[in-house]
Parts: structure tokens; C-alpha cells; sequence
């Protein structure tokens, strides 16, 4: 997973109490690569509000959410991102996978998680 | 009838250089000069290049800070190894339209270090390295890095203070603090590094040095250091019993922002000894500053000011001037080479612990003569200044031991390429010259400009923290079977397509979804 500009802008402003937390995880059907100056995906399809946050290991936070098998059907994902908006804002991070389709029998969760470090440690 | 001359051909090992600058290769240069040196020869690595510039076909070649980049190998053409980077600083043209030559000339990256200094800042309790982490990067962050900067020499520092003073200097005082040296390398990189620690495992010996020069003085030699810091000023109170005649009250220290009271009353206004003259000025007392008096005064103008009878009448709040101050002397060199004093004075010394350090590390550093040599190689091409090498030269009274190098000079022409006699290594400590003096002075005035390190402009800095961000995924997949999914969205409506019967989603953990993929850490 690659956290791009954005992110480390939004987390940042977070930290600044001015940002916006992470509240939904989209998912796509782009391919491009990961640059760091992504600030969408490249063909979203979809994006679920993220249904838990787990907190449970120190100093890492982890996002879930949830695709049922009816809105991923017939759909090839290929890319999903973590984003601060239910449409458009910021995008935190983006990763390009290979492809898994869906053909309606499948359902869907994707987690993703920020650990944070001193640098060097 | 044709003249033969022997030409020495040479097999392998020959030197190769090359050039580039802003990107465009050079390998015509006449001269080529490059000098690699770590902090404590008071320098930067620099460079200087000399090319033919017939009918001035170079004359628009070179622009001022275009980045040039050195490469240097034996046997291997074109070279490949980086032998330094930084920029040109220094276009010279010289010469006629048919003998026209061009110089140019630079230093590497370390000139950032230079030419930039370190805004007023205080650390507390921090390493040595980790200060000068700090320092370069709140002061030449995006110019060099900070990769090879060693931040747990074991020195803690307890306190030191900076006031623009030049970013290469402040280093140069932590590396004299924590035993280590720095230089910035070709990639750019700031090495901060303790001494003695990387050796180059190379003995040089009759078979490798062509020439050699070594000299050892005692000139530097100081073995008793008076380290002065700023001064002081803290508070006290003395109360004296009066007699209704006496005027004169001595106190224990030199007074400073003196106050009077006498029987409780605030006596104002005060003087100065010889210069207020109580017959024509109102002043009340006057102070006597060499001899810690207070004079009570009396006279036509001043009116009869002498404190009547009591116990305590008088109370004397005033302040005592008490300087920072470290002394420290090491008996075997005194010994050894006669008493020699040095006085340093810094007024951005501000406490005890600051005085301490640098007065021991400082004696560390001076106590025994220097040794600083010169040696003249053939047939070696690569040593890093700071590395440690073996010096075996018997002639010099000096048998198998370890040095550090100092820098390391290459002077490429085609006649020492051919002969491989390129490099001149400088070892172990740097003597002071003229330009070492010339520097300290400068510095001096320097701080006189900028004044003490105090006031609301001084950052109060532990360290500046960089947090790192890993991230990690995981993609699940689950079947839903005909599952009916109770509070689901999709799978949980009655009539609606989408619902199905049966147990849970994978949101509550349903038993056979799999992994589909996950990456990062």
C-alpha cells in the first residue's frame, strides 16, 4: 500500500486539527501505477464507508469495509485507495493489485493499516 | 637519421580520469585537481580543472553552480568510480586567442555547510550526532542528507548553545566534543563519524610512498585551559546594624543593581563613587563598586542621608556578578612540555556543564604534541579521508602505526596518470597555519556581531522528530452462499433479490473466506 501526497498532507492537518479522517475505502478497476502524486483512483467503481476502525495494536490504526456480492458483481478489481469523503476528497493512500473477479457469489472486505514510527526505528 | 627516444608504455594500472559538468562529459582537462578532506583540516573537498581553450571552443561551455562530478579508476577507461561531486564556483579564462586556457574550480556539497549558518538554537541532554542531525537538517535540509550521521556516538552533551555560527563550524565543535570527524560524501551525504572507527586496511609503506614529510611540534601544546563563559547576575540580600554615625556598609560581593532600604524606607536616588558629587548632586548613597561599599553621604545639596541607630535598619538588595568559569590542567604534559596556558572565552557558554566539556575536551585534544604528515603515493588511487591507515617509514622513526588520514589530494596530469603517482595523503592532526588562525579570529568577531545567545529570538530545541508511516492491506473474499445476512444492507432485505438465508457475512468473521491478497508490511 502506498500512502501518496495527499495523505501525508491530510494526515498531517489531522495532527494540525484542521484534516478530515479516513472514512471510506473505494475501490476500481484502473491499473496505472502508484504515483506519489495520486490524488484519485484511477477508475473507481465503488466506495463504502469503512465500517470499523481497530485500534487494538499500539501505534497502528486499521480500516475495514465491507462489498457485498451484488455491487461487486461483474466487476475486475484491480485498485482501491482510502479516501476522507463519501465522494471525491483526499485520497490517503492507493495500491494496484492483480486482478480478482467477481461474479456475484463473492463478497468483499478490504483492511487497510497505518503503523507509525520513529523515523530510523 | 631518425632520433629514438624510450617511451614508457604502460601495461596495466594506468589512471583514468573524466569530467562531467551540468551533465556533459569533459576529458580534456590538463590539470585536474581534487582534495578530499574531513572537518578537521578546516576545510571542504574541493576541485579545480584546467583545459586548453584553443580559439575558445570551451568558452561557453561551464556556467557557475553547474554541478561537476569526478571519476576516477586505474585500468579501467572510462573511469566509473565517483571520485567527488560539487559545484563550480570559480570560471577563470587566461591566455591569448591561440593559447587560451579555461580553469575552473569549486567545492563539493560541504560548501552548503559553509555558506549557511545555524539559526540561534539551544540543545539539552542530546548526542552529539544527534545535534548535528539536527543542525543539518533545520539548516540544509533538501541540499545534503543526513543518512551516515552516527546519532549515538555516546557523548551526551548537556547543554550547548549556537548563534549563527556557520553550520560547517558547529559541526566541527561537536565533532571536537564527541571524538568525531565529518565530511560530506560524493552522493551528498553529511558523515558524521566517530574517529578511528572505519580503518582503510592499507599499510603504506618504502614499496607505496615515494616521498613523505613529518613534523611534530610541541607549539600547540596546551596543558592548563581557562574556559570563560558569560557572566551571571544572581540575587542577594545583606543587612547591617547602625550606629547613627557610621556611613560606610561593606558587602561580600561587588554590587550590581543595588537597592537601599534604611528602617524600612526605599533610599533613592544612589551614585557612583567619583562621579556623583554629593555637595551639588541629591544622590543618597553612592556605591563603591571595588570596594563593595555602600557610602552614605552628607551634605548641603544631599541633605544628612547617614542611617540613624538599630539593629537591622539597613537592608541592601543587590546583585553579584559570578562568572562561568572552568579551569583544568593535565600534570604529565605539564610535565613533560612545560606549563602552557590556554584562555578560551565564549559568551555563549551559559552554564557550568557547558564550561566543563569543552575545557576537557579541549585539554583531550591538546595536551600531547601534534603530529601532522605528509605522504606522496604511487599506485593508490582510493583512501577516504577519516578512514585509519598503517605507516610503516623507519627513515622517520616510525614503525607500523596507525594514522588517521586527514584528507587526501590527487593532482591527475598525463604524466602522473601514466606513473600512477596521483595522490598525496595528509595524516593524524592539523597543525595550525596562518589560514587556521585567520579563521579563529574570525569567528571571534563573528560572535562579537551577533552577540550572546539569549533573548525570545533563541529556540529552545530538543530534537527535530520525523515520524515514519508503513502501511499495510489485506483483501478478503468470502462466499455468501444463499446466506440471508441479518442487518446487511444487500443480503438481509426481505423480498429483495439480493437476500439470501443462512449465517453471517465476512464482516462478522464468516468461516471460509480467504485471503486473496495482502502486501506491505
Amino acid at each position: 500500500m502506498s500512502l501518496v501526497d495527499d495523505g501525508i498532507e491530510s494526515i498531517a492537518a489531522v495532527m494540525g486539527g484542521s484534516g478530515a479522517i479516513p472514512t471510506h475505502i473505494a475501490i476500481g478497476t484502473g491499473s496505472s501505477t502508484v504515483v506519489a502524486g495520486d490524488t484519485a483512483l484511477t477508475t473507481e467503481t465503488d466506495r463504502n464507508a469503512i465500517t470499523s476502525i481497530d485500534l487494538t495494536v499500539a501505534k497502528d490504526v486499521t480500516y475495514i469495509a465491507d462489498y457485498s456480492a451484488t455491487e461487486l458483481s461483474g466487476t475486475t478489481l484491480t485498485e482501491f485507495g482510502l479516501f476522507n469523503a463519501s465522494t471525491a476528497g483526499s485520497m490517503y493512500m492507493r495500491e494496484v493489485i492483480g486482478s480478482v473477479a467477481f461474479a456475484g457469489d463473492l463478497e468483499l472486505q478490504i483492511q487497510l493499516s497505518l503503523r507509525f514510527s520513529q523515523s530510523g526505528t | 637519421m631518425t632520433d629514438f627516444y624510450p617511451v614508457f608504455i604502460p601495461s596495466t594500472g594506468v589512471t583514468y580520469t573524466l569530467l562531467t559538468a551540468d551533465g556533459t562529459t569533459y576529458s580534456t582537462h590538463t590539470q585536474l585537481n581534487v582534495e578530499k578532506s574531513i572537518g578537521d583540516f578546516n576545510a571542504t573537498s574541493n576541485f579545480s580543472a584546467e583545459f586548453d581553450n584553443f580559439i575558445g571552443n570551451l568558452s561557453s561551455a561551464f556556467s557557475l553552480n553547474d554541478e561537476v562530478v569526478i571519476y576516477a579508476d586505474r585500468g579501467t577507461n572510462p573511469p566509473t568510480t565517483k571520485l567527488f561531486t560539487g559545484v563550480i564556483e570559480k570560471i577563470n579564462f587566461t591566455g591569448s586567442s591561440d593559447d587560451e586556457r579555461v580553469i575552473i574550480s569549486g567545492r563539493d556539497y560541504g560548501a552548503v555547510l559553509q555558506d549557511m549558518t545555524v539559526q540561534p538554537i539551544i540543545f539539552k541532554d542530546k548526542d552529539a550526532g544527534e545535534i548535528a542531525r539536527t543542525i543539518v537538517q533545520n539548516n540544509a535540509e533538501g541540499v545534503v542528507t543526513t543518512n551516515n550521521i552516527d546519532i549515538t556516538t555516546g557523548t551526551t552533551i548537556e547543554k550547548i548553545g549556537f548563534n549563527h555560527k556557520n553550520v560547517f563550524d558547529a559541526l566541527k565543535e561537536l565533532a571536537e566534543l564527541s571524538g568525531c570527524y565529518f565530511f560530506v560524501d560524493e552522493d551528498k551525504d553529511v558523515n558524521f563519524i566517530l574517529k578511528e572507527t572505519i580503518p582503510s586496511y592499507r599499510t603504506f609503506d618504502k614499496n607505496s610512498v615515494y616521498n613523505a614529510k613529518f613534523v611534530k611540534e610541541d607549539r600547540e601544546v596546551f596543558n592548563k585551559v581557562w574556559v570563560y563563559g558569560d557572566r551571571v547576575l544572581t540575587g542577594n540580600n545583606e543587612t547591617f546594624a547602625a550606629d547613627g554615625t557610621g556611613s560606610k556598609f561593606t558587602l561580600t560581593d561587588n554590587p550590581h543593581n543595588t537597592r537601599v532600604t534604611s528602617h524600612s524606607v526605599l533610599i533613592q536616588p544612589g551614585g557612583i563613587l567619583g562621579l556623583t558629587n554629593p555637595s551639588t548632586e541629591t544622590a543618597k548613597y553612592v556605591i563603591d563598586f571595588n570596594e563593595k561599599q555602600v557610602v552614605f553621604v552628607s551634605g548641603t545639596t544631599a541633605g544628612d542621608n547617614i542611617p540613624a541607630s538599630g539593629t537591622l535598619p539597613i537592608s541592601i538588595d543587590y546583585e553579584r556578578s559570578t562568572p562561568i568559569m572552568r579551569f583544568k590542567e593535565d600534570s604529565t604534559s605539564i610535565t613533560a612540555y612545560r606549563p602552557k596556558t590556554k584562555i578560551i572565552k565564549d559568551d555563549n557558554i551559559k552554564s557550568y556543564s557547558e564550561a566543563d566539556t569543552k575545557a576537557t575536551s579541549f585539554l583531550a585534544d591538546n595536551k600531547d604534541p601534534k603530529t601532522q604528515g605528509t605522504i606522496y603515493l604511487k599506485g593508490v588511487l582510493n583512501i577516504d579521508p577519516g578512514n585509519t591507515c598503517i605507516v610503516n617509514l623507519p627513515w622517520h622513526n616510525i614503525d607500523y602505526q596507525t594514522y588517521t588520514v586527514l584528507s587526501a589530494s590527487y593532482s591527475f596530469n598525463k604524466y602522473n596518470n601514466l606513473s600512477n603517482k596521483v595522490m598525496t595523503l595528509e595524516l593524524n592532526k592539523k597543525i595550525a597555519d596562518f589560514t587556521d588562525t585567520l579563521k579563529e579570529q574570525m569567528l571571534k568577531t563573528r560572535n562579537l556581531e551577533v552577540g550572546p545567545l539569549e533573548g525570545k529570538f533563541t529556540k529552545l530545541e530538543t530534537a527535530l522528530r520525523y515520524v515514519d508511516v508503513d502501511s499495510h492491506y489485506e483483501v478478503w473474499a468470502g462466499s455468501v452462499g444463499n446466506n440471508f445476512i441479518f442487518h446487511s444492507p444487500k443480503h438481509g432485505l426481505l423480498e429483495s433479490p439480493d437476500s439470501r438465508l443462512g449465517v453471517g457475512n465476512l464482516a462478522q468473521g464468516i468461516l471460509g473466506s480467504v485471503l486473496v491478497v495482502s502486501g506491505g508490511y
